[in-house]
């Protein structure tokens, strides 16, 4: 169980690293 | 299918039921983000064809006063060096209209494109950790309108162009 918790919060950072690297991705098509 | 996406999915596979249920509310934000990223990828390739020509036509700017100059001296093709001369501020005042525009699409889509996908990690973040609560789901539901609003002002950007 806590280690089901353990990945859920890796995940939910990793979606918010994910939001902020595809940004930065289309900012380079400009 | 993004990183996003896949990241999403995996997880939200490990949430129970009842969390799954709740966030079955929030899923058609997924749609939107995808609409928005083919709105997004529609604005780059009209910003890049219309930049295309502006630059093409700064290039012109060059040439047409020194035509129009050689036109006018001979008195038969003075009629057509006017008619250039008149046409074409216009043509470059248009085609520099539409690159704004299509570069404030550009840069409008992208930016809702990371706001819409920062709303839905923000209530999925919620829901795994029991913080949605009413106040929040209202405050998530504003910030939403807000987006719609803001999504609906960019599409009509390039209308009466």
């Amino acid at each position: 169980m806590s280690e089901k918790i353990e990945d859920s919060e890796k995940k939910i950072n990793a979606l918010k690293e994910c939001i902020k690297a595809e940004k930065a991705e289309r900012d380079k098509d400009y | 299918m993004s990183s996003f996406d896949e990241i999403l999915d995996g997880l939200i596979s490990n949430f129970p039921d009842d969390k799954k249920a709740l966030f079955l509310h929030w899923a058609d934000l997924r749609t939107k983000i995808k609409t928005t990223k083919e709105n997004y990828t529609e604005a780059i390739n009209g910003f890049k064809k219309w930049d295309n020509l502006n630059q093409i036509f700064i290039i012109f700017s060059v040439i047409v006063p020194i035509i129009t100059t050689s036109l006018t001296s001979a008195i038969n093709l003075t009629v057509w060096a006017n008619l250039l001369s008149a046409v074409f501020p216009a043509l470059v005042g248009l085609i520099r209209g539409k690159t704004k525009v299509w570069g404030q699409k550009r840069d409008g889509y992208n930016n809702l494109i990371s706001g819409y996908e920062r709303l839905l990690s923000d209530v999925v973040e919620d829901i795994y950790s029991n913080r949605f609560t009413a106040d929040v789901e209202q405050k998530h539901k504003k910030e939403l309108a807000d987006l719609e609003a803001e999504n609906r002002r960019i599409d009509g950007l390039d209308s009466g162009q």
